[in-house]
Order: structure tokens, then C-alpha cells, then sequence
């Protein structure tokens, strides 16, 4: 048996459901480590005849090939599926890295129920006194730029490492504020290589479709610039927004047509995540230079006190 | 822009409040709303997808939650209190009203509107004459352009066989369902299970329609919580 497949039997007794969907069920593995996966796993269990074909065994060995270093940026950015679970020679699940305590929220519900719940990015779209209301953070636009410039770094890691997101959605990614803003993708059984089928049928969801029909590394940045202008426009219908100058008050220097190209109808005019990646850096350093009223926007951006270390290139924020 | 124009589901709950409701079941009818809140405030991007609503039903019908966003912060949850008899015609008549007058009003602020949905509970028998609550639940679903996916939810004393009739689409493919409260089960809990099928219909529906797509989901026979059957018109011929 090679190194990235385990028997059902190697994941011991399991723990607690934490999640159930039309697929699979989630349940902690508290018996299971692996010596190349920082923390706690846990065990995502397919239901009967939703078991995703061989395609599983290659995502899982796209990731034991990484070098150290590409392997630890990935498992910080995504809850990558790290063993393929077999019985009889049947997939049955898979493991995967549990979601770090950070990405949830300690909450209170409207009607008094205390709550913990996974940070989804869906909350970033919606108004932030609505937020704050549903006893969810209500990110300032600068942290907003923040986590869209870590959600950027992690699609480009991806894309580098020819991957291919698929169905990217307001659900299969998290995010956090504290420490440095960062997104986790969770979900990523269905994520596929480039070049090859996808394990499990990649989908659109509902109002993230990409004007093509094929899911391709291309209708990813489609769908990160639908990202880029959600997050960045919260409120009202902005789950359902196209129209890219929504933000265009909010977006300094080329901010408008890097969106204008990310939701481009042509898949190969699309701004890639590594030029997102440059630019957001720029807005957070204050360095975008184009026009008046740009300025002005970007000085509202940083002024509310972050800035980059030059050492640990991590951002601080300003005393 | 064309496609910005939003396209919302209005989502009805008419509920019978007729004094056999009193006591632990109108307890649990009084908890469906907050919990509907609840669910929608762990997936708030829906509120720009659903519209909620509510009407009781007694003697006569009233409108008690007007259809509205119900994560705004101006929407306060109503009370319900019992209420004499149990009118299935003055359910039927205020509820095309209020679909008629609802979705002119949504189409008038720019929305592109799908077939309203409504989950109706009762616990028992329509006191009007048959003919009455039959003529005005025709009115509701023939010839009305808008008529609603309608899933009557029956516990306790309800007749299987009168909610039958209620079912609406009755046949094809997009049938909707009855539930019923299985023997043996606490009324009031099944109040709160059939809460809960309409919680999980109302959000896979909203998490499933874009923009063209259309109608009601409800969730499948196995994932019903136990206690509850669904039923579909030709069960009960």
C-alpha cells in the first residue's frame, strides 16, 4: 500500500460528528497523526455510493510531493485532504487537517443561543452592522484588503502548483482577522489537478457561475474577482453582485480594471492572482499612484494603521 | 444592470392558532420564528435571496409578520395567542392577498420575484364548510398566475386526507409533499420537527436558485427527522 492510502482500520476509533452534508459526514479522529500534518485531524466519512473515484489518491499525492516549505504554505492555506482512507479496496474517506480554533467565532445567535461558528467568507458580504448584530466580526476595510490579499496568495499557490480550485464558493472558504487576516479553503477533495478529471463533479454555485462552461485555473480568477467584489462592497445584494463598479469608489489605482479583466467573458484576459496579490500589497503600502480620487482612497485604506514589517514581511499595525 | 437585478423567494408560514393549539403546541409554534433567525443568521448572504412571512389562522386570518427581510433590524417577532375556530377559507383568501399584493410590491422595487412557497400547520379539522374552504383554495392555486408551492404539515388531530387535497402541485414534476406527524409522537415536538424540515427546505432552496432557476426544494425522505412521514396527493386518493 503506498504512502498516501491508509486502512480504515490505521484512523482508530473516531470522535464526535462535527459536520454533515449531502456527501459525507465530518467526524474528529482523535486516534489519528501523522508525522507531515501539523495538529488534530479529522475523518470525512462519504455516504454510501458518494465515494469519489481514483482521482482522490492523486490530490492527496500532489501534496507529499511538495517540498517542505510549499507543503507547510499549503497546509496553512487549505484543509487539504491528507491520506486517502480505504476499506477492501474501496475508498471510504478521507483525512484532513481539522480547522484551526482561530477560524471560529464565539458567538450569540439573535434568539440568545451561544454558538460557534466557522468564519465562512459569506459573512463578508453581508452589511458589517448586520454583522455585528448576528454576533459575527464586522471587518474595517482595510482588514478587508487583508484578507483578500492572503486569499489571493493562497489561489496562486494553488494555480502554481497546477491546481485547480473548481467550485471556489462563499462556503468553502474561511477566514480570520486575528493575528495576521487569513482565508482557509476547506473542501478541497474537490479541488483537481490541472490536466487531469476531477475527483469529485466540480460545480458552480449559484451566482458564481463563470461565464464558461468548463472549470478551468481561469474560471477560478473569475470567481476570486466575484470575491475581490463582495468583500469589498458588503451590504445589500452584495452576495449576488457582478457589476465591478460597485467598488470602484473603494478600489484605489488600477483596482477598477484589474476587476474589469478578473470578470472578463475572455478566460485569458483574467487578472491572475499573483498580479491581485501585487496590487493588494500596493494599496496596503499606500504605493498605488493613479489620479486624484485614487490617492485619496488609497490614504483612507492605510490610514487606519497597518503597515508591512520590512523583516518579517508580516503586517503591523501602526501605534 | 441586467443581471444585478436580484431574484428573491417569498416564504410564507400560515399557521392554525385555533384554541386546540393551546398549551406546549403553540409554545413550539411560538419558537419557529426565532429559529428561522437563527438558521438565517448562520447563512446571512440568504437574506438576499428569501423574503419571510407569516399568517395565523382562527376564527378569521391575520397577517402577523408582514413578508420582509428577517435579519433587519427593524423586524420584531409577533406573538402568537390562540384563537377560536379553525377557517382553512380565511387562511386561503388572506394568503392570495398577500402573494398578490407581495409580489407586485416586490416587482415594483425592481426584484425579479420566484413562486412563492408555503409551509401551512394545523392540528385539526377546517370548521368551514367544505365547499368554502375548497372554493378558496382553488382560487389560491387555479387560475392565479402566482399560486404557491404549497406543503400542508399536518400533527395531532389533523386528517390526512383533507391536507392531502392541499398539496399543490399535486402531480409532476415539480410535486410538492405532505408531512404528517407519525403516531405515538409528542404534537408539540412535531410542531418543532416540521420547524425544522422548513428551516432545511427554506435554505437548500435558497442556497440552490440562481438566477432563471426556480422553485421549492424540500429535503429527502431520508434525511426527515424521525417522527415526521412525507406523503405525496396519491397516498391518500
Amino acid at each position: 500500500m503506498s504512502g498516501h492510502v491508509i486502512g480504515l482500520d490505521a484512523v482508530g476509533p473516531l470522535g464526535g460528528l462535527l459536520g454533515e452534508g449531502g456527501q459525507a459526514k465530518v467526524y474528529r479522529a482523535p486516534h489519528a497523526t501523522l508525522a507531515d500534518v501539523p495538529g488534530p485531524l479529522v475523518y470525512k466519512q462519504y455516504k454510501a455510493g458518494q465515494a469519489p473515484p481514483h482521482g482522490l489518491a492523486a490530490v492527496v499525492a500532489r501534496r507529499l510531493r511538495m517540498d517542505e516549505h510549499t507543503r507547510r504554505r499549503l497546509d496553512a492555506a487549505t484543509a487539504w485532504p491528507v491520506r486517502a482512507v480505504v476499506e477492501d479496496g474501496e475508498v471510504r474517506g478521507v483525512l484532513m487537517r481539522h480547522i484551526p480554533g482561530t477560524y471560529f467565532e464565539d458567538r450569540v445567535k439573535p434568539s440568545g443561543v451561544s454558538a460557534r461558528t466557522l468564519r465562512e467568507v459569506q459573512h463578508l458580504f453581508v452589511d458589517p452592522l448586520r454583522s455585528a448584530r448576528l454576533g459575527m466580526p464586522a471587518p474595517s476595510a482595510v482588514e478587508r484588503v487583508l484578507v483578500c490579499r492572503d486569499f489571493a496568495s493562497a489561489v496562486h499557490l494553488l494555480h502554481r502548483n497546477d491546481l485547480v480550485i473548481g467550485d471556489l464558493n462563499p462556503r468553502n472558504a474561511v477566514y480570520r482577522l486575528a493575528e495576521r487576516p487569513c482565508v482557509m479553503l476547506v473542501d478541497c477533495d474537490a479541488f483537481r489537478l490541472k490536466g487531469a478529471a476531477a475527483v469529485v463533479r466540480q460545480l458552480n454555485a449559484p451566482d458564481w457561475d463563470p461565464p464558461e462552461d468548463v472549470l478551468s485555473q481561469s474560471s477560478d480568477l473569475y470567481k476570486f474577482g466575484l470575491f475581490v467584489l463582495r468583500c469589498l462592497s458588503p451590504g445589500a445584494f452584495a452576495s449576488v453582485a457582478r457589476d465591478p463598479s460597485r467598488v470602484d469608489a473603494v478600489l484605489p489605482g488600477e483596482g477598477p480594471s484589474l476587476l474589469r479583466a478578473a470578470l472578463s467573458g475572455d478566460p485569458a484576459e483574467r487578472t491572475t492572482a499573483q498580479t491581485w496579490g501585487r496590487y493588494f500589497d500596493a494599496v496596503l503600502t499606500g504605493s498605488t499612484v493613479s489620479g486624484k480620487q485614487s490617492r485619496r482612497t488609497a490614504d483612507q485604506m492605510t490610514t487606519s494603521g497597518w503597515r508591512r514589517d520590512a523583516r518579517t514581511k508580516r503586517w503591523m499595525p501602526v501605534t | 444592470m441586467e443581471s444585478e437585478k436580484a431574484k428573491l423567494l417569498p416564504f410564507y408560514l400560515v399557521i392554525d392558532v385555533s384554541v386546540s393549539m393551546t398549551g406546549d403546541k403553540l409554545k413550539q409554534a411560538n419558537a419557529i420564528m426565532p429559529a428561522v433567525v437563527d438558521a438565517l443568521a448562520d447563512a446571512p448572504i440568504l437574506s438576499d435571496k428569501v423574503r419571510f412571512g407569516v399568517i395565523d389562522f382562527g376564527s378569521d386570518a391575520q397577517v402577523r409578520l408582514p413578508l420582509c427581510d428577517l435579519l433587519d433590524e427593524n423586524v420584531s417577532l409577533p406573538a402568537l395567542t390562540v384563537r377560536g375556530a379553525t377557517s382553512f377559507a380565511a387562511a386561503f383568501r388572506l394568503l392570495r392577498a398577500e402573494i398578490e399584493s407581495n409580489v407586485k410590491q416586490l416587482k415594483a422595487d425592481g426584484f425579479q420575484v420566484h413562486r412563492p412557497a408555503v409551509f401551512f400547520i394545523s392540528d385539526g379539522d377546517p370548521t368551514d364548510r367544505e365547499d368554502d374552504w375548497r372554493g378558496a383554495f382553488a382560487e389560491l392555486t387555479e387560475n392565479f398566475p402566482i399560486y404557491p408551492n404549497f406543503v400542508p404539515c399536518g400533527v395531532d388531530d389533523a386528517n390526512p386526507k383533507i391536507l392531502a387535497n392541499l398539496i399543490h402541485p399535486a402531480t409532476g414534476p415539480k410535486a410538492m409533499q405532505m408531512y404528517l406527524m407519525q403516531n405515538g409522537q409528542n404534537p408539540a415536538d412535531a410542531i418543532a420537527m416540521i420547524a425544522e424540515i422548513l428551516i432545511s427546505s427554506m435554505l437548500a432552496s435558497g442556497q440552490s436558485i440562481a438566477q432563471g432557476g426556480s422553485g421549492l426544494l424540500l429535503p429527502d425522505k431520508q434525511d426527515l427527522p424521525s417522527g415526521i412521514s412525507a406523503h405525496s396527493s396519491e397516498d391518500f386518493v
